[in-house]
């Protein structure tokens, strides 16, 4: 049992990595329940439903009542906030993330019209994605950053809300590296993952972000 | 005909620091150098290598059992007998938990061109594009120029990083497709370079002015991007940056648009770790701020335009230096 989970959970494809695969298989998934949700009126106004993803704080109380799940996930371990892949996922950096979301979100490859940007779920998907606060370190990476932004927007995403790593969660990433393979430390020429370096060196990562130095 | 492959460590991801733009990076395996800063020890053998990352395993040893050379044994954690295992990636293949890895993976050219394309919005937004780097780029020069003319076929920015120890064949079949190239100048003192890095930097001077003059008589590349590590007692010396900025005047080509210079960083401590080698900078402290400021003075004041140098990478943290209370903002949605 103890191989088949670990299996599940860090061998099988998963959706925020840009993988076809598993992308497909989010899309159809997302197709049928948002045509479900039309079907459906508040029963005291007869308002339509719309479908959306937007989980508030509710993907982590969920997570200690929805049973185990095949994606390797434990009784109790947080679900996915909504429309974000499950915490650690997302190994291939920020793009791969989004790509994965926009792809999910119907599809999209190219600038278009507003009503190009109109998806599969127009009541919002509340996508966040976490960064190094290097990337904000000079005009030229700023503007690298801008870049991401709107290379976001054209690649069919709709609603991106941006943390910037703070000590407090890479203190909580060596408590809890199963959460965290997916972030990047980031240094001229070179990236390690966090969770893959020693203590020694976590701790002076740490040091560096409480110094607002990178 | 067979498809040609090449061995690639790692393809990295929105990219910032490889070249202009977003960039998706490609470590190729590796190097003929043996720099003893070397920031990726794993990509110097041109084989695949096998690592075990502790931090993932869960102690289940199907690595041990069906590993067909019996190089691996356990005893409170994996231990590979280098001398044993041919890299096959059998353990990496059945580890449920992917604590054993394998580093390098065979690409076929179309399959690695889909993969490096996911980005392609991202570099028009940014002009970025894909940095062939590794390891050595020119080292598989054949699979490497597949990869970029496909790319060019997209209307792809492309860029190699480059060491500059190759021979020229290997830089006729791949320059005619690069847009950018980052080229290593590391230690001008020949003797000392030998020393930093296992070879002369003879072939290195040799190359790049082949690849400047190269650029007079044809419209790629664009560009070339100078790089120098600053590493603390070996390369980051007044003396190295000054011939280093004196060669870049000789050459005074406009074609060199840009001068690096990289601060050593230690975070691959415990890649070298990982591999079984002992390293030799595992405790030498980062340069401090003033050091770096002052490296990059001191490029500025001697080379021909100011504006080509621009520095990366971190410095020393100081022990005097009292953290700023940021005040906290909360977000709601």
């Amino acid at each position: 049992m103890k191989f088949c989970r670990q299996w599940q959970k860090n061998r099988a494809p998963k959706y925020g990595r840009d993988d076809d695969y598993a992308d497909a298989m989010g899309l159809r998934i997302m197709q049928l329940w948002a045509e479900e949700s039309w079907n459906y009126k508040t029963k005291s106004t007869a308002r339509q439903f719309r479908p959306g993803m937007l989980s508030w704080n509710y993907w982590v109380g969920s997570g200690y009542i929805l049973p185990a799940t095949p994606d390797g996930r434990k009784k109790g371990q947080f679900l996915s906030n909504a429309i974000c892949p499950v915490n650690g996922t997302d190994i291939n950096g920020p793009t791969a993330n989004a790509n994965s979301v926009g792809k999910v979100l119907g599809g999209k490859d190219h600038p278009g019209d507003f009503m190009d940007y109109v998806n599969l779920l127009p009541n919002g998907a509340s996508h966040t994605i976490t960064f190094n606060p290097s990337i904000l370190k000079d005009p030229e990476h700023r503007e690298k950053f801008k870049a991401f932004l709107r290379g976001y927007a054209v690649n069919g995403g709709t609603a991106l809300q941006i943390n910037m790593l703070d000590p407090a969660m890479l203190k909580d990433a060596q408590k809890h590296p199963q959460d965290y393979r997916h972030l990047l430390v980031r240094v001229t020429g070179y990236n390690a993952y966090f969770t893959s370096i020693g203590k020694e060196l976590q701790d002076e990562v740490i040091a560096r972000v409480s110094h607002n130095k990178f | 005909m067979t498809a040609i492959t090449g061995i690639v460590l790692e393809i990295q991801r929105m990219s910032t620091e490889d070249g202009p733009g977003i960039r998706t990076t490609v470590f190729m395996k590796g190097c003929p150098l043996k720099c003893i800063w070397c920031h990726n020890p794993e990509s110097i053998h041109v084989k695949p290598q096998v690592q075990w990352i502790g931090s993932r395993c869960i102690g289940c040893k199907l690595c041990v059992t069906t590993c067909p050379n019996g190089a691996l044994s356990f005893d409170n954690g994996i231990t590979i007998d280098r001398t044993r295992c041919k890299g096959c990636g059998t353990c990496t293949e059945v580890c449920p938990s992917t604590a054993m890895e394998l580093l390098g993976k065979r690409w076929e050219v179309n399959s690695l061109v889909h993969e490096l394309l996911k980005d392609k919005a991202y570099f028009l937004t940014s002009g970025g594009g894909i940095t062939i780097s590794g390891g050595e780029s020119t080292l598989q020069a054949r699979f490497v120029q597949q990869v970029l003319i496909q790319l060019k076929h997209h209307g792809i920015h492309t860029a190699i990083d480059t060491c500059g120890i190759c021979n020229q064949h290997a830089l006729d079949m791949l320059l005619p497709y690069v847009d950018c190239v980052l080229y290593d100048l590391k230690e001008m003192d020949p003797q000392k370079h030998i020393a930093f890095t296992g070879k002369s930097n003879d072939g290195i001077l040799k190359n790049l002015r082949y690849i400047i003059d190269y650029m007079n008589n044809h419209l790629y590349p664009r560009e070339v991007w100078i790089r120098t590590p600053l590493i603390p007692g070996k390369t980051a010396y007044d003396e190295n940056i000054v011939a280093i900025a004196h060669y870049i005047n000789l050459l005074h080509s406009k074609a060199i648009t840009r001068w690096d210079l990289c601060a050593f960083n230690n975070l691959c401590k415990d890649k070298y770790t990982r591999l079984g080698i002992s390293w030799e900078l595992e405790n030498a402290p980062l340069l401090t701020k003033e050091e770096l400021m002052h490296f990059e003075a001191v490029a500025r004041e001697n080379v021909y335009n100011p504006a080509l140098v621009k520095t990366s990478g971190s410095t020393r943290i100081e022990e005097d230096e009292v953290p700023v209370a940021k005040p906290k903002k909360k977000l709601g949605c």
